[in-house]
This record gives C-alpha cells, structure tokens and sequence, in this order.
C-alpha cells in the first residue's frame, strides 16, 4: 500500500469509485428498464445462443399453431360440404327407393326426378364449394373449377393431390378431400355415379336398374362420403391434439426463455437497492475525506 | 578558534537555505494538480567542515562545521513504476479499441431484439410458412416479399454499418501515425533542452515531467521501449524501429494496401511496413483487419456475415428455381424443360397448330427488353435465337417432339460424359410418349457425331440428374404445343439477387429478385407445376433456416448465425473484462506511483513549517551574533571611560 496518500490520489480513487457505482447503477437501470438480464451479447455469451434458438423456436411454435388454425377452418368447412353431400344423398336414396317401387304414375315419377336433379346440382354446388377464394374439393389444383355438368356426366378438373399443412418441423397432414381419387372411389365421383345411375335408369325407364343398380351406388357413395367424414374426423382429432401440445410446448419454451434472459424483478430490486447504498456511501465519504486538510488546523 | 564573524555566514547559510527549501515547497504546492508533475525535493547538505588546530581539547585538529547548503533540486521519481505503467497503459489501449468496435457490431446486430438479423431472417421464414398454407394469397405473397426485401436490407445495412466502422478505425490509425510524429518531434525538443539543462548544474526536472506525461500519452497509442543516456535524453522505438534518437526524429507514414484497400503504418526511414504489437494502434489494426475482417479474405465478422448471406441466396435461389409460380390466367400447360441448371430464365413457347414454333426467352438476370424472340419453321434449325439456348423442330414435326438446343452461356461442371467443358454445345432431343407416361431425352453435341449422342428415359415429370454431369431436367407432359395458346415457365427464377459482378459481395448487395417488383405470381410457391394449392415449395424455403447445409460445416442457417452471436459477445465480453482489470491494475500502479511522485498538500504544509521555523531560527541565530558583536564592539573596553 502506498506509504504516503495525496489530494490528487484521494481525488481520484473516489473519482474512480463512482465512476464504478454509475457503472452498476446503469447496468442496473438497464436491466430493470427492459425487465431482462441479457440486453447484448455480451451480457452472457453463454446463453445469448439458447436465447436466440428458443426466439425462433417459438415463433416456429406459434407459427405452427397458425398452420393448424388454418387447417382446422379448412377441414371445418370441408366436413359441412360433406354433410350437406350426405343429406343430399340420404334423401336422394329415399326417392330412389320410392322410384324404385314402380307405384309412381307419370307425373309423380317427373317430380322425383326433377327433386333428384335438384339434389345433384346442390352435390355439384357443394363439390365446387370455395373457401376464401380457394376450391375445397379440387385437390391441388385451388383455382379451378373442380366439377362441371354436362349431360348428366360430371368432369372433374381438379387432381388427386392432397394440401399438405405442417403441423410440426417435418411433420405434415392432409387437410383435404380431393372430388377425385383417380380410382373411381373418390368421394363426389361415386355419389355423382349414382346420381347419373338413377336419372338414366329414369330417364330409359328402366326400373330394375333403379332398384339394383342405383341402390346400390347410393350405397357405396354415403360409405365413401360416411369414410371421408371418418378420415377427416380423425385429422381433425389428431390437429386439435397436435394444439394442445403445440400450446404446452409454447409455453414451457417461453418460461425456459424467461429462465435464461428475464430479471427476476426482487433480485434487481435487491441489487439495486445495494448499488443505490454503495453509491450513497461513496459520496458520503468522499465529502468527508477530500474536505480536511492540515491548513483547516493551522492558527 | 572560530571567530563570530564564522557564525554569521553559518546563520545566513542556514537562511539561504531554508528559502531555497520553502521555495521547492511552493513549487510543489503551486504544482499540487499538475498532470505527471513530480514532487520535488532540495535535500539539506551540511557544508564542508573548517579544520582548527586549537579547536580540539586533544592535541590534534579540530573540526567546526560552517552551515547548510540546499543540494541539487531532485524530482521523486521511480522509473521502474514508469515502465509498469506504460506496459499497463498499452495493453489497456488494445483491449479499448478493439471492445470498443465489438460493442458496435454488437449494436449493429442489434440481438437479442425484434429487429435483430435474427428476428428478420425469422420474419421471413414465417411469412413463407403463411404462405405455405395460403399458397393462391395475394396478401400472403405479397407479405413474403416484403419481409425477404426488409431481411435484405437489414443484412445490406448491417454490412454497410460494419464498413463504415471499419473505415473509421482506419482513418484513426491514420490519425494516430500523425500523432505519433508529432510527439516525436516534441520529444526531440524536449530532449534538446534536457541535455541543454543538465549539461549546466539545474536538472531540468518540469521537462522531464512533461516528457514523461507525452511518454505516457505516447505509450497507451502504441507500444514503444525506451532507452536513456547519461545526460538525459531517451532514445523512443516503436517495434524495433527508432521513432526518436536523442534531437532527431524518424517519421512513420501510412500507405494504402493493395490487399486489403487500408493503410499500413510505414517505417519511413526503410520504407518498411510496422505493425504494432502494443497499445490502441494495434487493438485498430486487429480490430479493422481481423475482428471485422473482409469478404475477400475470408476473415472476421464480415467474413462470417457474407458466408452467411451468399450460402442464403444461393440455396434459396438453388430451391426457388425448381419451385412453380402460379400460372398466369389463361394460360396452360406446356411440354418443355421447365427447368436448367446454368441457364435461367423465363421461356415462353408458343406454336401456331400449324406446326411453327415461336420461342421467346427473358433471362432471369436481364430485363424484358433483352427478350429475343423467333420463329422456326417445321425441320429448321435455330441457334442464333438466343446465345444460351436454341431450338430446333423436328423434321416431322407433329407437336409432339420438341426439340431444344443449349448453346453457349451454359456452365457446366465437368466430368461423366463431358471430360471438361465450359460452355457446352449440344441438343437436346425430347420425345415425350404420352401413352407411355415416359419420356426419352438424347443429348447430340454440336461438335459431336449422331453416335455420341445420349439417350436417358424416364417418366414424365421426373426429374434427371444423370443424363449429363451439371444438368438437371425437369419434364412435364401433360400438355402440347398444338394447342396455340401461350404458355410460360416462371420456374427458373431466382429469390433473391445480388451477386451482380465478378467483385459482387453478397451481404452488400442482397435484394429480392427484380421480377417480384411486377409480378407476384413468379415467387414459386409449389412444388409441382400447375398445382397453385400445393405450398410445400414455400414450406420448403421456409425450412431453409433449419435444415443443414455443408457449406455452412454442416449446420444450419440459424445455427450458423447463432454461433456467429454467441462468438461475437465471447469475444466483446473478454476484451471489455481484460480492459477493466488492465484499468484497476493501471489504478494500483498510478496509486504507488502517486505516492512517491504526487504532491501532499498535509506533507508540503508540514514542511512549509518545519522550513520556516528552520528560518526564524537561523535567523534567531543572526540576530544573537549580531547583539555579541554589539556587545564586543560597543560595550566591551569602556569601564572606567
């Protein structure tokens, strides 16, 4: 230790010293201001990076939660489509089983046929259903037109391709029913099937094919309709799980993130409070120790 | 026997010398807050003693002493402390400099924050996975651009902010060059008139306190060693070199690098580059050259910055090409390669039923007035159509089989059937075999006979990598060209753009490609042509962030950016760590070195009174001489007068 202490030195070692107490006490406010512990790399090398990937990591969270928002509305709107095409061929069954009787006089027959008619242009409706500008049931193809009438054949636009969503990095799901499956037992093209079976079959006059034949389409078009729901039943079940976790995730990434950059406000008070103590000192005894000198004393 | 007349001259030694004395003591009060002042001190020396034979009561010589003399005025100096704080102040000014810069790329960086390179890049990612499940949305491509043109700019930005730093250090290591020969010559002076003084008997103490300040300054800009001669004057070396000999100087200069386009200090005496080891000057050198670093030489932030940015846009490019835009309204399919590695651009290929072909190509890097478009005739050749490609109908031709010829412009790498080519000249022949759902592509080269030709099938849609080293074709069928619409590929656009000549820096000259500015339907979306709700291509841009790459040493976009974060506040917080124990360390020497050179006030007022009662007693002395010799002169002898 110096053997001999002078103005100067005193000046300075207290000069010095709040020049240190300001540092902490900015350093303090900063934190305290922002409500986090790390404000620049520099705060802490160590865990900048971990706070950077569990930033991204979030939004990729809530991102994901977005895709599956956005799937479920897609999905939702699809599965009404699919409901209506049910009721259309629930009762479309109904009036083929009374068609089928061979009760029906002339007049009666023509109005079945022309309800019958009537529910087949509602399926080609719901099979050309749009959702915020895009096609629900024309696969990949969104912007086109999925089904066209024409002579009572339907031609389909659209493709086979199924509309991908991520639920998860590297997981995806299919959020739609594409009218076709290129092998016949796509959802629309069976009941439309059955729709041009029963009006030919009435149109030919042809009755045993509308008790057989035309049944018989109904039949397998409410299962591949009755699949379909199942099929996006079951998506939706997976996408509502897939939320919940998303949302778990979410929220243990966020406290980790909080663990690692936030201040915990008591301590911040605490070492403020400290800090604000030192300071205080530092100015009390340095007032006290530069005043005095020997000429106070002299005569 | 010593007279009285002895004593007085001893009293008035004693007065002379107290003066001298509380004079030293008002220099040093006076001096008290003068910056590198030294206390001074006039030690007391008795002066030399008379002999006298008769003064000893011992036969033999007496000795009487004959007063005080103040010797030479000396300064409290110890050089050793000099030497640990020059050392301390150098090493402070390096870690200084180079915290300094690192806490402003820090800022420029801006992490961890919502507009940090992170967070944007972030931004960007999201908007591609909105898009991804809205592929068709106007709203939702125009949201992608937009934050892949701000992640542009703010990486533009970032490496503009980061040059502009580093000119800066470099005008300050200019800046500290002049300062360098500027205090060498006032060194020079100094030494001048410190030998002057010296060479007489008054130490010229004020001037070598005033060198040692212009030392001290000297030392925290640069590293020097200093050597002393006999009569006061050092000798300053900067890295070996002598920067001040005694009076003379040698100045250092600064001289633009061809490499790196900053100065070099120069030894200016050999012409020789100097490259301090020590002190601020070599923190603004390290920092300038190898924290910031540069593109060209692959060092430092800048270095990592522009790996970072020229890998982004080439995968994104790389991805985006082979990715499908939505179709323009009205128009259909087509039966062309859709895709080219080496040759972009935009092909539009329209044909009149009638068996004639009009084909015009937009490249991706030219404007829509370098478009070239021209007509062939069934079984003509083209090849001045375009440089890069050339069609040529099939002799037959039935809008079936199309023909497309790739001639200069096309860079290819080497190796498989092409032992080493540059530009390659060659046709393509494709027959697509709708029935067959394949297609059979044959390769002919221009220079080539009919037997080296290649031919690869595959199935429609497909894409073939083997068929030719570099190429990849992508085919799609589903369509001909007897039709008479117009049809246009928008695959082979890039993303972004920005790699404009050969001297181009990626992270400087990052923008989003210029064909997002009039259309929005190019950004490539799909992932298949032809299907505007498939959004796994923007789903795939958007993973770029995560997944790895080899040309990042196999990691990820943002693991790379992560790590160059994490680096970067390592390195700010050693340097600002180092910086501060280098102050404290500087603190506890300036301390000792305060206590043995600084000035007490207590210290000098209790001399001021041990000096002036010194004085009062000398003169106390006088006077009692004084009234003996009144006594012997004036009284003694006058009894009986």
């Amino acid at each position: 230790m110096a053997n001999k202490v002078t103005l100067q030195l005193l000046n300075a070692n207290f000069i010095n010293g709040l020049r240190r107490n300001s540092r902490t006490l900015s350093e303090l406010q900063k934190q305290l201001v922002s409500g986090r512990v790390v404000n620049t790399p520099e705060d802490d090398p160590n865990a900048i990076g971990t706070i950077l990937l569990i930033d991204s990591e979030i939004k990729r969270i809530e991102q994901h939660e977005r895709n599956t928002a956005l799937g479920r509305d897609f999905m939702n709107i699809s599965e009404a489509g699919l409901g209506q095409l049910t009721a259309d061929l629930q009762r479309a069954r109904e009036l083929t089983v009374r068609v089928a009787n061979g009760t029906l006089g002339t007049d009666d027959r023509l109005a079945v046929r022309e309800e019958l008619f009537q529910l087949f242009d509602d399926a080609i409706t719901v099979g050309n259903q749009q959702f915020a500008g895009r096609y629900l049931f024309s696969g990949t193809r969104t912007k086109v037109k999925p089904f066209a009438l024409n002579a009572l054949a339907v031609t389909y636009s659209g493709n086979t391709k199924s509309i991908l969503a991520e639920l998860d990095t590297g997981h995806t799901i299919a959020i739609n029913i594409a009218g076709d499956d290129g092998a016949g037992t796509g959802v629309f093209q069976t009941a439309f099937k059955a729709f041009k079976t029963v009006l030919d079959a009435i149109d030919g006059g042809n009755i045993s094919a509308i008790s057989s034949a035309a049944l018989t389409d109904f039949d397998s078009a409410l299962d591949a309709v009755g699949l379909s729901r199942t099929l996006l039943g079951a998506r939706a079940k997976r996408m509502l799980i897939n939320e919940d976790r998303l949302q778990q995730v979410s929220i243990s990434a966020k406290r980790f993130r909080s663990e690692l950059q936030d201040l915990d406000i008591a301590e911040g008070i605490t070492k403020l409070t400290t800090a604000e103590t030192t300071f205080r000192a530092a100015l009390a005894v340095g007032a006290r120790v530069l005043q005095p000198s020997l000429l106070d004393f002299l005569r | 026997m010593a007279g009285l007349l002895q004593g007085i001259s001893t009293a008035l030694s004693g007065i002379l010398s107290q003066q001298s004395s509380l004079q030293t003591v008002a220099h040093n009060v006076a001096n008290a807050n003068t910056e590198g002042f030294s206390r001074q001190t006039a030690p007391l020396k008795a002066t030399d003693p008379i002999n006298l034979p008769g003064l000893s009561a011992q036969p033999g010589r007496g000795v009487l002493g004959t007063g005080v003399r103040a010797a030479v005025v000396t300064r409290n100096r110890d050089s050793f402390l000099d030497l640990q704080f020059r050392e301390g102040s150098e090493q402070l000014g390096q870690f200084e400099a180079i915290r300094d810069t690192l806490r402003q790329v820090e800022a420029i960086f801006g992490e961890p924050s919502e507009s940090s390179i992170s967070s944007v890049a972030q931004n960007l990612f999201d908007a591609l996975q909105d898009l991804s499940g809205f592929p068709e949305d106007t709203s939702a491509r125009t949201a992608v651009i937009e934050s892949a043109r701000t992640f542009a700019f703010r990486i533009g930005r970032a490496y503009e902010g980061i040059t502009t730093i580093q000119s800066d250090l470099n005008n300050r290591v200019v800046a500290g060059v002049n300062e360098i020969n500027a205090t060498a010559t006032e060194l020079a002076t100094l030494n001048t008139q410190i030998a002057r003084g010296s060479a007489g008997d008054s130490p010229a103490n004020d001037l070598m306190d005033r060198r040692d300040v212009l030392l001290d300054d000297l030392s925290k800009l640069v590293g020097i060693k200093i050597t002393s001669h006999a009569n006061g004057e050092v000798d300053v070396r900067i890295e070996g070199m002598l920067i001040v000999a005694r009076d003379k100087t040698f100045s250092l200069t600064t001289a633009v690098n061809v490499t790196t386009g900053f100065d070099d200090i120069v030894y200016s005496p050999f012409s020789t580059v100097l490259s301090p080891s020590n002190g601020t000057l070599a923190g603004l050198i390290d920092a300038r050259d190898v924290k910031l670093g540069s593109v060209a030489a692959s060092t430092g932030i800048l270095s990592r910055l522009d790996t970072y940015t020229s890998n982004l846009i080439a995968e994104t490019n790389a991805l985006h090409r082979g990715q499908y835009g939505l179709e323009p309204s009205g128009a259909e399919n087509i039966t062309a390669i859709s895709s080219v590695l080496g040759s972009t651009g935009s092909y539009t290929i329209t044909s009149d039923g009638a068996g004639n072909l009009t084909a015009t190509f937009t490249p991706t890097s030219g404007s829509a007035s370098t478009a070239i478009t021209g007509t062939i005739t069934a079984g003509g050749t083209k090849n001045t159509l375009i440089p890069g490609v050339t069609l040529t109908a099939a002799a037959a031709f039935t809008g079936t089989t199309t023909t497309i010829t790739v001639a200069d412009g096309l860079v290819l790498s080497t190796g498989g059937d092409i032992a080493s080519a540059v530009d390659i000249s060659g046709s393509f022949s494709i027959v697509p075999d709708v029935g067959a759902g394949t297609v059979a592509i044959t390769f002919t080269p221009v220079g080539g006979s009919a037997s080296a030709a290649v031919t690869k099938t595959f199935t429609a849609g497909a894409a073939n990598a083997g068929l030719i080293t570099g190429l990849t074709l992508t085919f799609d069928v589903t369509a001909d060209l007897t039709d008479g619409g117009a049809d246009s590929i928008t695959t082979g656009n890039n993303f972004f753009q920005g790699i404009t000549a050969v001297t181009g820096i990626a992270a400087r000259d990052i923008d989003t490609h210029s064909s997002f500015l009039t259309s929005l339907t190019v950004l490539a979306a799909s992932s298949s042509y032809n299907e505007e709700g498939d959004g796994i291509g923007a789903l795939n841009l958007s993973n770029i962030g995560i997944d790895t790459f080899t040309a990042l040493g196999n990691t990820s976009f943002n693991e790379f950016h992560r790590a160059t974060v994490s680096s970067l506040g390592a390195d700010t917080r050693q340097n600002s760590t180092a910086a501060d124990n280098q102050e404290d360390l500087l603190g506890l020497i300036n301390a000792t070195r305060q206590s043995t050179s600084g000035v007490s006030l207590d210290e000098e007022t209790a001399d001021l009174l041990r000096f002036q009662i010194a004085f009062q007693g000398s003169a106390r002395v006088l006077t009692s001489i004084d009234e003996l010799l009144d006594l012997i002169v004036n009284r003694l002898g006058i009894i009986g007068r």
